[in-house]
């Protein structure tokens, strides 16, 4: 069966590069324009990985990320931002509350969205 | 309150007088008063009276301009040299009341006329002249400090309007490169997905390109402006032990295809007791990166190319020089080189942020950044590095 993947950026120039760099790649890519979109999205569907972004109206990227915790322990999920400085103390939180997470710098290629997604979704096979 | 003329201790005379008989007239005129103690001391060439004022406890001078080794105003300039200090009153024939006012002008005192002084004039223009000697050498002494202080404080007004300045620019830089960072990332990322379905042979093919590689641009000055604007923290770095010399090679490595293609001599001398030291090593890559990425456009169409990097222990620092043998900083405008936005670069060549950001790297790890050009010689960067860091910054 084919991974699915999450993308829940208000952006979307975001969520239009993430869908054109892995649309030959063999994986479902799902996408959220908001927080609580993504967390809809997740009621219904089991995610392989999710990428989301930081600064959103609504509930921003930390708020999301201890939604879809409570839903989904496990699933990687990519925190993806230009700038974490001003999330800095709520990231930080998060860590401390034991949320697993990753961060990546914006702006991302479309190469780096594939090579990236691969390797995750590719090592989690492995690993498993 | 505690000068000598007020406490009734001895005051000390100095009468620079070279006719004997004006000088036996002072004399006493000057024991008339009883009830002033005092001592006088005689002299009558310049270069003895100049020698007695050596010997400090001279209260008051009374001057004759006329002497056998000095004449008028020299006189008075010569003792004023001598003794700045000292208050000085002149003597004069009655008829020479026009180059007494101009002895005052010049820093005399007072004047008197020597048949015309009575003992209780005498001491009473001696005690002025002390007084307000004293009371002008406080003034000027008040004045100086008043100056010193009206310059720091002028430094100090010049140095917030610049940090607000560019603390108030950060915000609005930072905002922006924010606002640009999605709409590039759609750029970038729908050109690459354009090029990616256009054959090398479509005409269009090297356009898209061409797009690829300004969009990069964009994200990197993009980038730098960030790093500029401490919005995004190159503080989250942490610090580490290491070596200069191995972040020269690895800068240096990255820079050799320009350095081998631009024909430029790159030599290195590093001490060998050059301690290793805390830093964060991206943010002195990145400086580093700057001074010798600088140091190479300056190179650019001069006769002699040389770069040379020297680092070596300086006391409590440690010293890193980029130093070129290229076109130099026109001295007017060495100051400026650290504002942000200030280049001299072709549009497109530089954002004028380099140093700037550079600076504010080396100062946060508690270092200094200095420069010194000779215009057609060269330019010489020296960074200093604190061995030791602070234990709060070592976290």
């Amino acid at each position: 069966m084919s991974k699915r993947i999450l993308v829940i950026d208000d952006e979307s120039v975001v969520r239009r590069s993430f869908v054109l760099a892995l649309e030959n790649s063999g994986y479902l890519v799902d996408t959220a324009s908001s927080g609580e979109m993504g967390i809809e999205r997740m009621e219904g569907t089991k995610y392989d990985l999710i990428f989301l972004d930081l600064n959103m109206p609504g509930l921003n990227g930390v708020e999301t990320l201890r939604e879809l915790r409570e839903r989904d322990k496990d699933v990687p999920v990519y925190i993806q931002t230009a700038f974490h400085a001003a999330f800095a103390d709520q990231l930080r939180q998060a860590a401390e509350d034991g949320m697993d997470f990753e961060i990546l710098k914006k702006p991302l290629s479309l190469r780096q969205i594939a090579d990236i997604t691969k390797e995750i979704l590719e090592e989690a096979k492995i690993t498993e | 309150m505690s000068s000598k003329s007020t406490k009734a201790l001895p005051i000390d005379v100095l009468l620079i007088e070279d006719n004997p008989g004006d000088a036996r007239l002072i004399q006493e005129i000057l024991s008339e008063s009883a009830q002033v103690e005092h001592q006088l001391q005689c002299a009558d060439l310049l270069s003895t009276g100049l020698e007695r004022l050596d010997k400090a406890g001279i209260d008051v001078v009374l001057l004759d301009l006329g002497l056998p080794d000095s004449q008028g105003l020299d006189t008075l300039s010569k003792v004023c040299a001598q003794a700045p200090e000292v208050p000085i009153v002149i003597l004069t024939g009655l008829d020479d009341e026009i180059i007494a006012l101009q002895a005052v002008r010049q820093g005399a005192q007072d004047y008197l006329a020597k048949g015309d002084a009575d003992s209780k004039m005498l001491w009473r223009v001696m005690r002025y002249a002390i007084e307000r000697k004293k009371a002008e050498d406080e003034l000027k002494k008040a004045h100086e400090e008043l100056k010193l202080t009206y310059e720091q404080l002028r430094e100090s007004q010049a140095q917030l309007v610049q940090s607000e300045k560019v603390s108030a620019l950060g915000i609005l830089v930072a905002g922006v490169s924010h606002e640009l960072d999605n709409p590039l990332m759609g750029i970038l990322n729908f050109n690459d997905y354009c090029l990616k379905h256009t054959t090398e042979d479509d005409w269009r093919y090297q356009f898209l390109q061409d797009i690829q590689h300004e969009t990069e641009r964009c994200i990197d000055i993009v980038s730098n402006l960030l790093t500029f604007s401490h919005m995004e923290k190159v503080g989250e770095e942490a610090y580490q032990d290491e070596s200069l010399a191995k972040i020269i090679d690895r800068v240096v490595n990255l820079l050799s295809y320009r350095i081998q293609k631009e024909k430029v001599s790159l030599t290195q001398h590093i001490s060998e007791n050059t301690p290793a030291i805390r830093l964060r090593v991206n943010a002195v890559q990145q400086v580093l990166l700057n001074l010798i990425d600088n140091a190479l456009d300056a190179l650019v169409g001069s006769q002699k190319k040389e770069i040379r990097i020297e680092v070596h222990p300086d006391g409590d620092f440690v010293s890193l020089t980029v130093a070129d043998s290229g076109s130099g900083i026109a001295p007017k405008m060495l100051d400026k080189v650290y504002d942000p936005f200030f280049t001299t670069k072709p549009a497109g060549k530089g954002t004028g942020l380099g140093l700037s950001i550079s600076r504010s790297l080396i100062e946060s790890h508690g270092g200094d950044i200095t420069c010194e050009s000779k215009p057609g010689l060269g330019t010489t960067f020296e960074v200093l590095l604190p061995i030791e860091r602070r234990k709060e910054d070592n976290k």
